[in-house]
């Protein structure tokens, strides 16, 4: 009695559904764009430094075009899983993902096996901002400026410590190609992000660390770490007095972490231009570039095609830093 | 040889069966050595550990204990829950938030004893308003709601 | 120095108690008692959604409300650990196991009347302890290299297996299983994945929230439905609901408890990486030890809830020392809180204090005041949650499934986490048959990752001297507190097994 029961009720259940669904599948013609909330996938925890820029931009970008941006967080695996996810997303211009250079650079050069191709699955449309990466040393490291640090380290082979976010992380290759550069040989110390490898330095439990300028920064200005070069080609105007790599004795040298915007392969070109204008008007807006500058980032806008030429001159970059320094990431 | 201790046998052979696996899986990373160890290092070790213990678990249970059966699986409620669940995730993508829930919470109310279909229905009713309300409306979570949104 | 502290006090009071400011703290603790009650979705979810909210609020009022919602899921996660054996995060699993006890004696309501009350306890003397000693302790807190939270981890797994009710073998076993639990994902050491068989989704491991609502939530629920009696006969309550609210030999018996564990909590909460979790289950360890009869424990001892709520409450609020006071975020709430405190224009650090005088003291003047919100707001709802309780299983058990696959769906939007999610359920489910603990297990698998970690990186760091463990001093504080916890447990079960060897033979 009881089985006949639910199977009715099964069956009654089903009906239901079919009879109250009424599919409205009308193509529609293409209207104007946005039609719904804009989906920004960012491939990093919530709370990081590609996350803040991102929810910044967000912000305005949806104002203008008149639809939220809504920030979907989707860390993970370096950021591969949030950058995957969005190229396999549809091409209607509804879903944009914060590409950076782990994303797009670092990640399909340091891993055995990504599932996107950072040029043949995307469309670039715009950077929005670039963090620097500072090297900085503990206090209690007898070394004032870069100079005296490499000597000491070139004194001391194989004793000084440095950290990083992780292997395969910026702040590693930034590091390793300080190494090589100036043949010194320190040791690598991972940590599980920019937090922690900041908390490591201020502790003393390693001497060095080549951080994301938004992380170090407050603790450079507080004068718990001691900045000693920037990374950038350009001295970063949030610390003056420091002077870049570069300048140090290794013209040529340049590691920074570059943000910017990017569609699933496909998207129609009319919204890849109209979202480039908007992008490139929010990051020059100055309200927008102080905010970014408070963060340690600076705003920087290029094209579509300067994009791709970059991503192809960085992986030659740090591609042969990766397999110098023998980084392999599953 | 009688089992004294029914649970404790089946545990100790499920932990000898889990360190076993352990270690075969991490056949497959670096052991390195134990001053600069290798991702492979602890998990062998824990799973050695943990078959260790399991035998040793498995054998005491043959001498002490008072021989009482593990009362029988639930089959029904496992299978019923688990496929509720499916359907669910499966769902929300699929054919929309509320079509997935009213999925997930009949098949799981037909895993109990009592079936009332009017119950059933009406609870489920109530269970779908409340979590449109609270997660889509409240929370702003984003999911469709059909399967044509 | 003592009148500034009262200056400053009273320049946060004077912030924290204007409209707009309560306000938003009681928004904040509003809706973190909310998304705390609900599982799967905890303060990392809440705070990321909000977060847009307070863009457009001013930096004070954004940080009050923030804050709010993370101290506020606290409370709501103990209420569902309490009443149907869900925790709401980490730290509520140890309040599950015996304020669920307790629910099920029909003390459902002194459970959750006496968790809000330790709380409240907590978090007042937790700002007292952030107002006043926050700068020296979070010095203390960057001595931790290391080898100390190695240590650290030692001793709290040690701590684990005391909260074992049967057997000690098999709950050590629990424990080394957890410990592999937390193994799967990337290896911050090595950058490699680990028993992730190529799922992507399991690089970064397996989600709290996963194994808890399978380990705890399915598996519970599949355990109740085994009986081949009608359903409508398991419902939670089985015995009369007796008294709402605790009674006098009760408080007595918390008070002891809910001081032990706020001073633990504090003592943990400054820790980066140490938090709630640790806090909660060496509460409880401690009350267990320390009580007269420790078989109580399991069975529904208020010690056994009041000590872990106050704990992780304590933790909490003195999370906020380092994270504001060094910059450095403990966990992924408190990063976002300082994400938030960024987009602000305010960089989080010693300066914060200097700078922003009324930031400071005003966020710590409006956690005292959002304490004592949430126990205004929790000690009435008590009533309510008990009327819950008095539902029958039949439509209970429906409405918590739904509620766990949302919660656990919503996570990370991954079908991925739903299998594991069954698969945690049986697992969970044979467990129960085999009575193995899982508490111990979902204990290790939140801090065995930190330990191997940490290890590594300590032997890393000195080269492979093993003595760096013993030579540094507050590493050698925690290992030989560990040893002595090992002795205080061996030597009794010694004495008990004599005694049970010598009952068995004469029961022949």
């Amino acid at each position: 009695m009881k089985a006949k029961y639910k199977m009715k009720t099964l069956l009654a259940g089903v009906a239901a559904l079919a009879v109250t669904a009424v599919p409205v599948t009308v193509l529609a013609q293409a209207p104007a764009y946005p039609t719904k909330p804009i989906r920004l996938v960012v491939a990093f925890p919530a709370g990081g430094s590609t996350d803040i820029i991102a929810r910044l931009v967000a912000q305005r970008l949806g104002e203008k075009l008149g639809q939220q941006v809504i920030v979907d967080n989707r860390g993970g695996a370096g950021g591969t899983i949030g950058t995957e996810i969005a190229a396999r997303a549809a091409p209607d211009g509804h879903t944009l993902t914060m590409g950076t250079t782990s994303t797009h650079v670092i990640a399909p050069a340091a891993y055995a096996k990504v599932n996107y191709d950072p040029v043949k699955d995307f469309e670039p449309i715009t950077l929005v901002a670039s963090t620097p990466y500072l090297l900085v040393l503990h206090p209690g490291v007898k070394a004032n400026n870069l100079k005296e640090f490499i000597a000491l380290a070139k004194s001391q082979p194989g004793k000084l410590n440095y950290a990083s976010a992780g292997t395969g992380s910026t702040t590693q290759l930034a590091m390793e190609m300080l190494n090589r550069a100036a043949g010194i040989d320190m040791v690598h110390v991972p940590y599980g992000g920019n937090g922690p490898a900041g908390a490591a330095t201020l502790g003393g439990q390693v001497q060095a660390l080549f951080g994301s300028m938004p992380a170090v920064l407050p603790h450079a200005q507080a004068g718990r770490l001691r900045p000693i070069a920037v990374g950038t080609a350009q001295r970063s105007p949030a610390l003056p007095n420091v002077p870049t790599v570069a300048e140090s004795g290794f013209p040529g040298f340049e590691v920074s972490l570059w943000l910017g915007f990017f569609a699933p392969k496909g998207t129609p070109k009319p919204i890849l231009t109209r979202l480039q204008k908007e992008l490139t008007d929010i990051a020059g807006n100055a309200e927008m570039k102080a905010q970014f500058e408070k963060n340690g980032a600076s705003a920087v806008t290029n094209t579509p095609a300067e994009m791709t030429a970059l991503m192809k001159t960085e992986l030659e970059k740090y591609g042969k830093v990766i397999k110098a320094a023998g980084i392999q990431l599953k | 040889m009688k089992i004294k201790n029914q649970e404790d046998f089946w545990a100790g052979l499920m932990f000898v069966g889990f360190g076993a696996l352990a270690i075969w899986l991490s056949t497959d990373y670096p052991m390195g050595t134990a001053s600069r160890m290798g991702p492979g290092y602890f998990p062998t070790y824990l799973g050695a550990i943990m078959l260790v213990l399991g035998a040793i678990v498995a054998m005491m249970s043959l001498k002490s204990g008072n021989g009482e059966k593990i009362t029988p699986f639930a089959w029904k409620p496992m299978i019923m829950l688990s496929l509720g669940f499916l359907l669910f995730g499966w769902g929300v993508d699929h054919i929309g938030f509320i079509p997935a829930l009213f999925g997930l919470s009949v098949i799981t109310a037909a895993a109990g004893q009592k079936f009332n279909v009017v119950e059933v229905l009406l609870m489920t009713v109530v269970l779908i308003a409340g979590a449109v309300g609270i997660f889509i409306y409240g929370i702003e979570l984003p999911f469709p709601l059909f399967w044509w949104r | 120095m003592e009148s500034d502290i009262i200056s400053n006090l009273a320049l946060g009071f004077s912030t924290a108690v204007s409209p707009i400011n309560l306000f938003y703290c009681f928004i904040g603790v509003l809706v973190g008692t909310l998304i705390g009650v609900l599982p799967g979705i905890g303060p990392v979810a809440a705070v990321a959604m909000l977060l847009p909210l307070t863009f457009n609020l001013d930096a004070v009022g954004a940080i009050i409300m923030l804050s709010g919602i993370y101290y506020g899921t606290q409370y709501g996660g103990s209420t569902t650990a309490i009443l149907v054996n869900l925790p709401g995060e980490s730290a509520s699993v140890v309040t599950c196991m015996d304020g669920y006890a307790m629910a099920r004696i029909g003390r459902a309501g002194p459970a959750l009347a006496i968790a809000a009350i330790g709380s409240f306890f907590a978090g007042t003397v937790g700002t007292i302890l952030v107002a006043l000693l926050g700068p020296p302790l979070a010095e203390i807190a960057l001595k931790f290299g290391a080898p100390e939270y190695f240590s650290l981890m030692v001793m709290a797994l040690i701590a684990a297996a005391v909260l074992a009710h049967g057997s000690m073998l098999k709950t050590i076993c629990m424990i080394v299983l957890g410990l592999l639990v937390g193994i799967v994902g990337t290896d911050v050491n090595s950058g490699m994945s680990r028993f992730t068989f190529g799922a992507s989704g399991l690089a970064d491991g397996l989600s709290f929230v996963v194994i808890a609502m399978g380990l705890f939530g399915f598996a519970e629920i599949l355990c109740n439905l085994q009986d081949k009696a009608d359903t409508a006969s398991r419902d939670i309550l089985n015995q009369k609901i007796t008294g709402l609210m605790p009674t006098v030999v009760d408080m007595k018996a918390a008070f002891g408890a809910i001081c032990r564990g706020t001073a633990i909590g504090a003592f943990f909460g400054t820790l980066p990486g140490g938090g709630p979790t640790i806090s909660a289950f060496s509460a409880y360890a401690v009350e267990k030890k320390l009580a007269k009869d420790p078989s109580r424990f399991g069975k529904g001892a208020i010690e056994g809830v009041a000590a872990p709520e106050s704990a992780n409450n304590a933790a909490v609020q003195c999370a906020f020392i380092t994270t504001l006071t060094l910059g450095i975020p403990h966990g992924a709430t408190m990063a976002l809180l300082l994400g938030a405190l960024t987009i602000q224009g305010i960089a989080p650090g010693p300066q914060v204090m200097t700078q922003r005088p009324d930031l400071f003291w005003g966020l710590i003047a409006s956690m005292w005041i959002g304490n004592a919100m949430l126990v205004i707001l929790n000690l009435p709802l008590v009533g309510l949650w008990i009327k819950l309780l008095k539902v029958p299983y039949r439509f209970l058990y429906p409405a918590i499934m739904v509620f766990m696959a949302i919660g656990v769906y919503s996570v990370n939007n991954l079908d991925l986490d739903i299998y594991m999610t069954i698969f945690f359920g049986i697992l969970g489910y044979i467990f129960i048959k085999l009575k193995c603990e899982p508490a111990p297990l979902i204990l290790a698998f939140v801090l065995g990752p930190l330990m191997e970690e940490n290890l590594r990186r300590a032997l890393l760091i000195s080269r492979g001297d093993p003595t760096v463990f013993i030579t540094r001093p507050i590493s050698a504080a925690f290992l030989i507190a560990t040893a002595l916890l090992l002795a205080f447990m061996i030597v009794p079960s010694f004495r008990k097994k004599r005694e049970e060897a010598v009952a068995d033979s004469e029961a022949l």
